[in-house]
C-alpha cells in the first residue's frame, strides 16, 4: 500500500475491496490520535481520538465538535440522572450517530480527571436492535 | 425480522440454559439465512488471521481473542459496511473490526460480561 502512487492509492480505496482495506493498520497511519482536553461542570476530561476513530470521523464527516457535543450532553444527562460515571465502557445513542466510549483511567491524584477513549459505532439509532441477554 | 428476534430473545430470558440454546440455534439459522437485517452471525477464521489492538491496553487480549475466532464465535453485528462488532467469548466480550475476506481483525474495547457497556440515550 505504500509503495503505490496517487493513482493507485485511489483505485484501490474505491476499489469493492476498499472498505476493508482501510481497516488496515498501514492504512491507519495516515490518521494521527487526538487528545481533546474539555472542562465540564469544573471537572477535567481528557477525551483521546485514536486513529481508527478519526479515520470514521473523517469518512463519516463528523467534527471533532460533535464529538465533544455529545459527550458534553452525555455527562450532563448522567449528572442530571445521579448516575456516577465509573471506568468501563458506555454506549451513547443519538439521533445521527452511536458515539462508544471507554473511560480508561482516573488520571489526577484527587480523581477528578478522566481519560476516555472514544470510538463512533452505528451511524444513527433507526436500525439499531438493543438485546440484553443477561438476567 | 428484527422486532421477532428481540421478543423471541427477551422471551428466552426466562427459559434454562439448554432451552435457551434449543431456541437460539434455530434463531441464528433463521437469521442467516435472511440477508438483510442479519444481527447475529457465527464466524470462524483460519491459522491466517491477523489481529490486532486499537489500544495498548487491550494487547494482553489478542491471543484470546485470535484462539476464540479461529475456535469459532458467535458475532453482533453493529455496522455492517464498516465492521464493527461485537465478538462474545466465554468471559469477555470484544468489540472489533472484522473484515472477513482479509482476515483481519482490529480489537478497539473489550469487557468482563457483568461489566457491559452502559447504554444512555441523549437523544433531544
Amino acid at each position: 500500500l505504500l509503495a503505490c502512487s496517487l493513482a493507485e492509492f485511489e483505485d484501490i480505496l474505491f476499489s469493492k475491496d476498499g472498505s476493508d482495506i482501510i481497516r488496515e493498520p498501514e492504512f491507519l497511519q495516515y490518521f494521527s490520535q487526538t487528545v481533546i482536553s474539555i472542562t465540564i461542570n469544573k471537572t477535567a476530561w481528557t477525551l483521546k481520538i485514536i486513529p481508527y476513530t478519526h479515520l470514521r470521523m473523517v469518512q463519516r464527516s463528523i467534527n471533532q465538535q460533535k464529538i465533544i457535543n455529545l459527550f458534553i450532553r452525555f455527562v450532563e444527562i448522567c449528572a442530571t440522572k445521579g448516575e456516577t460515571i465509573i471506568i468501563g465502557a458506555y454506549t451513547i445513542f443519538d439521533k445521527s450517530m452511536t458515539l462508544r466510549i471507554d473511560v480508561d483511567e482516573i488520571s489526577d491524584e484527587i480523581g477528578f480527571a478522566h481519560t476516555i477513549t472514544v470510538f463512533v459505532g452505528k451511524e444513527n439509532t433507526a436500525n439499531t436492535i438493543s438485546i440484553n441477554t443477561e438476567k | 425480522m428484527q422486532v421477532i428476534t428481540e421478543t423471541i430473545f427477551n422471551q428466552t430470558q426466562q427459559l434454562a440454559p439448554s432451552e435457551k440454546r434449543e431456541i437460539l440455534s434455530r434463531l441464528l439459522a433463521s437469521q442467516l439465512t435472511n440477508e438483510f437485517g442479519t444481527v447475529w452471525k457465527s464466524v470462524r477464521f483460519s491459522d491466517k488471521l491477523r489481529v490486532m489492538a486499537h489500544l495498548p491496553t487491550q494487547e494482553i487480549f489478542v491471543e484470546d481473542l485470535r484462539k476464540l475466532l479461529q475456535t469459532g464465535a458467535l458475532i453482533h453485528l453493529e455496522n455492517q459496511s464498516e465492521g464493527t462488532c461485537e465478538v462474545f467469548g466465554i468471559d469477555r466480550t470484544f468489540y472489533v473490526t472484522i473484515s472477513e475476506k482479509r482476515e483481519f481483525v482490529g480489537l478497539l474495547n473489550s469487557w468482563l460480561p457483568e461489566n457491559s457497556p452502559v447504554e444512555i440515550n441523549v437523544e433531544k
